[in-house]
Formats: structure tokens, C-alpha cells, sequence
């Protein structure tokens, strides 16, 4: 990767001679290296995984100098879409929650909206809000975990471990909304398992107040430590024309200016309902995604403070449709609670997820096996647009751009 | 999900659609409601660029955001291509635009065509949405089914096109560079059609005597 000894000398004035049109590495005769990076287990901390993903890269380097980028992604397909087709519609749920992490939750609400579409069910009042709650919590959590890998990336313990303790804090409260820990399949079609847990306001007002702590605690230890501007800003940078024309969503595309958020633009659930703001940044570096992401976990807890007011006040009401009657099928024998039959049609969801845009297209053909599931996940296009990213950045660029990205590669890789 | 199709007290996208198509000398489209109350334009496979690129530059639509894009096989159990669920079902079913084909016409290749590409379209000023579906007959290329790539249009069509072709094996005349990305390159079969089968192509003809992998 670098030169031998003799030919070094006098490497700075080369580097600054050769900064128009040919690279150091030409000048001395050298071809570019390639570096293979990755892929990482998304479960190894301190590697690629802290970002959740297991996309590897090939780099061609001039010196530290990103030339090029080639991201290979894939290794964590599971063929998510072939099994939950070839099964009954029900059957996918444990499939979806698996997606992401804590964002999981997100597409299972998703994916069950989309079924409710072609059911013409809906879900009571109190489903929406818990719903919403456990969305708002699940992004929380995830934003905090998106925290805590860029502050690793850029060498940041503090502001690392201090990331951490929000997403742990978070994920508590969350597991109290679904009954225990991820995966827990508490979202179904037409409302949710379970209500909050009585003492459930109590352990809010104590868990959101440290929440609140933690956002600002990260704010003195991540946002306005030297380092980390240093090491973030001007990094990266996406510009909000080519964040369309890559459809880049979410943080990464606030971060550019644009305020695009599905929960504002399109409400679903009850965001149409709930005041919160949405942030977004001006250079669209990989400072500007760190800050966006920092302000979106302030006004998630605002909304989930007010799903837990509003929830308060509506009392016991029910937690999803009774007896769904799934209709459509070729004999109402059919049809099961187990096994529904859903309407032929199709139905587009798309939701705002931790990491930006996330979709089902679902198409039923009146079988009681889907025809179609089709997940658009923002990982994948956000992956496609780091080469754009990342040419001509340094190599240490590297990791904190891909952790502000935020790949994850249960979705990504699907 | 949302019910109003309109915003910002313009007329509603369908509305617009109609009256754009009625004007432009476009090749016959077909445009409806789908279930979930987003318009819906069903093209040939050959037209299918000309009208893409249409929709994201005519200033009165501006879809300029590539959502998604994916491909559906209507492949029957009985090895037949039945509706496959793609006929829209709900609110303004059939509901044709002016110089739109009528359901009865004789379209060369709609019952034929196995396949159907669809691109999902956004407007980031007006947040319309905008569902295009294009019909692939299984012949359409000397390699099987084939559409016109859309990287030209949009640069993020370049993966979502590679896995269509990895998973479909619908090829994408003019793509720069069509090869498998989430499966390895030496897997055979496109697993996301129909007749590929849940297990993998037949256990029994492996090298390996046909052992199911561990």
C-alpha cells in the first residue's frame, strides 16, 4: 500500500505538485492498492458490525486517498421475500420484525398496515397510539445505537458509552410497551398484543427525564466536542440533488436540507395528531447526519410523550379487531383466523423508519399465500450511494461515514 | 395508505394524469386506482422508458424520485398465468383515462406477459405518488424476459435492476453493469419466480449426491 523507503522522500511537495491531474501514486510509478475491508459480523463490536451491517469494500487507495469504492453487500441474504411467499400471510411476521433491530418494530407496523389495507380492517384508537409509541421508543433506540457507532468510528468512548446508555435506557422503556425484549411479535394485524403495563406512566416520567439527560449529556461529550467536528464535518458530503436522484431517505437525506419525513408529509397512524418538528441540516455531512439524528431523538420523545398523555386518557378501550373477518376468500370456510385469505389487490405502505424509507408491496392474488412481498429498505439505496460519497475522501472516513449512513444489513441483505 | 391522492389544493395526481395523457402522444397506457387508493398506469414493457422519463420531467407531474423498483411473476401452481393479483381491486376499478386502452381491447401480450416490472414514482415537492407497472411477455429478449434499463433516468435504478435480474432473471437492456448482487455469482436459477422451488433448485442433481445443505 505505500511506497518503498527511497521513493518516499520528498512525499509532501509530490502530494501537493501532483494534486492536479496525476495522483502520487502515478508519479511514482505505482498502481493504486486495493484494500478489501469487511465484512464484519453485525454481532463484533469495534468492527464495520458496530454499524449493523455486513457489507464489505473493496477501496482503491492513492496514498490514504479513497479513488474509488466498490460496496459488496448480499452476504446476509436470507431469502426474506421467497419465504414469506411461500408460506400463509401470517407466517411472516416473525420474518419481518427481524428486518432491524430495535427498528424492526417499524416494519412489522408496516407490514401489518399494509395486510389491514387489503383487509379493509382497522385497528382501534389505542393500537394506533401504542403503535406510534413503540415506533417513536424503537427509533430511539436505534438512533442512539447510530450514535454510538459513529462516536466509535471516530475514536470517542465517552461520547460512545454515553450513546450506548440512551439506546439501553430507551430499549427499556420499549420493552416495557411490548412485553419483553425484541422480537416479541407484538404488532399483528389489526391492533397490538398487549396494553402499557400499569405502572407504565410512573416508569415513563422517570425513564424519558433520563432520556433527556442522555440527549444532552451526548450533546457535551459527541455534538460539540472538537473531535468530533473534526473528524465529521465537511466529511462525505451529500448534496440533496444527488440524495434524490440515489433516493436517499431519512436522516441522511434531512441532513441535506430537504425535510422529507413520512410522518409529516403522509401521516399514518396518529402523527397527523401529535406536534413535533422536523429537523434537518444544510451541508449534508456526515456532521449535519450526526446532528439531525441527535434533534430526532428529542422529538420522538416529544411524540411518545404525548402518545403516553393521550394513552392515559383513554382508558381500557380494545387492543386490535375482534374476530378479524378476513374476507375473500374462494369459500368463507377457507378463511381462518390462522390462515387468512386476503382480498386480491395490491397495497403500497411506506413508513419512516430509523433509517429512512421504509415500504411493503404487498399483493394478494385472493390465495392464502401472498403473491408479492416486496420490502423497499432504505439500507439498500443508502449502500449504493457511499461510492459517491466516498471518492476522494480519506480512509478514515471510512467507518464514520458508513455508521451515519446507518446500514443495516438485516434489511439491507433481506 | 392515505385516502386523498391530492395535495396542496392542486388538482389530485389523477386528475392531472388524465388530462396529461389526453394531450401527449403517448403509446396506449392504462391508468386506475389500486386497492390502496394510489394511481396506477399499466404500460407495454416497450414504452415503458419513453413513459418514465416523461413522468419524472413534464413540470405539471414531476415525479422525480425513484421509490422502489421490483418486478411481480404471475406464474400459476397449474403452470398458468392467471391474474396474479395485479389487477387492481377497489375504489374506480377499471377506471380507464381518455385515449387509454378500454380493458375489452385486444392488447397483444396482457394475458401473455408472465412478468410485470413496477416502478414506484414520488414527487418530492407535491409528495405524489405514482405506481407504474410494466408488462413483460416471457420472450420479450433472445435471453428471456427484457426491459429497458432506467439508470439513465435514475442513478439508484442501478442495484434495484441488478436484483431484479439476481432474483427474477428479467434482464435490462443498456444497464452497465447487470450481474447477481445478493446471491453469488455461480448460483443458478432465479429464485424469486414461481416455479423456482422454496428448497432450491432439485436437491438431487447436486454435485454432491443431493444431500440437503446442513
Amino acid at each position: 500500500m505505500s511506497a518503498p523507503d527511497e521513493t518516499t522522500s520528498g512525499r509532501d511537495e509530490e502530494r501537493l505538485d501532483g494534486a492536479e491531474g496525476a495522483t502520487l501514486s502515478s508519479q511514482l510509478g505505482l498502481s493504486e492498492a486495493v484494500v478489501e475491508i469487511g465484512p464484519g459480523h453485525p454481532g463484533l463490536r469495534r468492527t464495520l458490525a458496530l454499524a449493523g451491517s455486513t457489507a464489505s469494500f473493496l477501496v482503491s487507495l492513492d496514498d490514504e486517498r479513497i479513488v474509488d469504492l466498490e460496496v459488496e453487500i448480499g452476504l446476509g441474504h436470507r431469502g426474506f421475500e421467497k419465504e414469506v411467499e411461500s408460506g400463509p400471510w401470517l407466517r411472516a411476521l416473525p420474518y419481518v420484525g427481524r428486518l432491524g433491530y430495535a427498528g424492526g418494530l417499524i416494519a412489522e407496523v408496516a407490514f401489518c398496515s399494509g395486510i389491514e389495507a387489503l383487509a379493509a380492517l382497522k385497528p382501534p384508537d389505542r393500537a394506533v397510539w401504542l403503535r406510534m409509541l413503540g415506533c417513536e421508543l424503537a427509533r430511539a433506540t436505534d438512533h442512539f445505537s447510530r450514535l454510538a457507532a459513529v462516536s466509535a468510528a471516530v475514536a470517542l468512548p465517552a461520547a460512545e458509552q454515553c450513546a450506548q446508555q440512551g439506546a439501553l435506557q430507551a430499549a427499556r422503556l420499549l420493552e416495557r410497551v411490548v412485553g419483553g425484549g425484541p422480537f416479541t411479535s407484538w404488532v399483528r394485524p389489526g391492533g397490538v398484543r398487549s396494553g402499557l403495563p400499569a405502572d407504565f406512566e410512573a416508569c415513563w416520567a422517570e425513564g424519558s427525564r433520563a432520556l433527556e439527560e442522555t440527549v444532552a449529556a451526548f450533546d457535551a461529550v459527541g455534538v460539540r466536542n472538537p473531535t468530533c467536528v473534526q473528524r465529521l464535518r465537511d466529511v462525505a458530503p451529500l448534496a440533496a440533488k444527488e440524495a434524490l436522484a440515489w433516493s436517499v431517505t431519512g436522516p441522511a437525506l434531512r441532513a441535506t436540507g430537504v425535510a422529507m419525513d413520512r410522518r409529516r408529509d403522509r401521516p399514518c397512524l396518529a402523527y397527523d395528531s401529535v406536534d413535533f418538528d422536523v429537523p434537518i441540516g444544510e451541508r449534508g455531512d456526515g456532521y449535519d447526519r450526526l446532528r439531525v439524528v441527535v434533534e430526532e431523538i428529542r422529538q420522538s420523545l416529544r411524540i411518545a410523550d404525548q402518545s403516553v398523555t393521550l394513552l392515559g386518557g383513554l382508558g381500557a378501550g380494545a387492543l386490535a379487531v375482534e374476530d378479524p373477518c378476513w374476507r375473500g376468500g374462494a369459500s368463507d370456510a377457507d378463511a381462518s383466523p390462522d390462515v387468512p385469505i386476503l382480498p386480491a389487490g395490491e397495497v403500497e405502505v411506506t413508513m419512516e423508519s430509523s433509517t429512512g424509507e421504509l415500504g411493503f408491496l404487498l399483493v394478494s392474488d385472493g390465495s392464502a399465500e401472498p403473491r408479492r412481498v416486496r420490502c423497499r429498505a432504505p439500507s439498500f439505496f443508502h449502500a449504493q450511494a457511499l461510492p459517491g460519497l466516498l471518492r476522494g475522501a480519506q480512509l478514515e472516513d471510512l467507518l464514520p461515514t458508513v455508521a451515519s449512513m446507518h446500514l443495516v444489513s438485516g434489511e439491507c441483505d433481506r | 395508505m392515505s385516502g386523498s391522492i391530492g395535495a396542496g389544493g392542486r388538482a389530485p395526481l389523477l386528475d392531472r394524469l388524465r388530462d396529461a395523457l389526453a394531450e401527449g402522444p403517448l403509446p396506449s397506457v392504462r391508468l386506475e386506482v389500486a386497492a390502496d387508493g394510489m394511481p396506477r398506469l399499466e404500460v407495454a414493457a416497450t414504452d415503458g422508458l419513453e413513459i418514465l422519463r416523461w413522468l419524472r420531467d413534464a413540470p405539471g407531474l414531476a415525479l422525480r424520485r425513484l421509490v422502489d423498483l421490483t418486478a411481480i411473476d404471475r406464474l400459476d401452481s397449474s403452470g398458468g398465468i392467471g391474474s396474479g393479483g395485479i389487477e387492481p381491486v377497489g375504489l374506480g376499478r377499471g377506471e380507464t383515462g381518455p385515449g387509454a386502452m378500454q380493458p375489452g381491447d385486444a392488447e397483444p401480450g396482457h394475458m401473455e406477459s408472465r412478468f410485470a416490472v413496477v416502478y414506484s414514482l414520488h414527487a418530492p415537492e407535491s409528495h405524489d405518488r405514482l405506481r407504474v407497472v410494466a408488462r413483460v411477455v416471457e420472450s420479450d429478449g433472445a435471453q428471456g424476459p427484457e426491459v429497458d434499463s432506467v439508470v439513465s433516468l435514475w442513478p439508484a435504478a442501478d442495484w434495484l435492476e441488478r436484483e431484479v435480474f439476481d432474483l427474477f432473471g428479467i434482464r435490462f437492456r443498456g444497464h452497465p453493469d447487470l450481474r447477481r448482487i445478493l446471491l453469488e455469482p455461480e448460483f443458478e436459477g432465479a429464485p424469486l419466480r414461481k416455479d423456482h422451488p422454496r428448497q432450491g433448485a432439485d436437491p438431487g442433481s447436486g454435485p454432491d449426491g443431493g444431500r440437503p445443505v446442513p
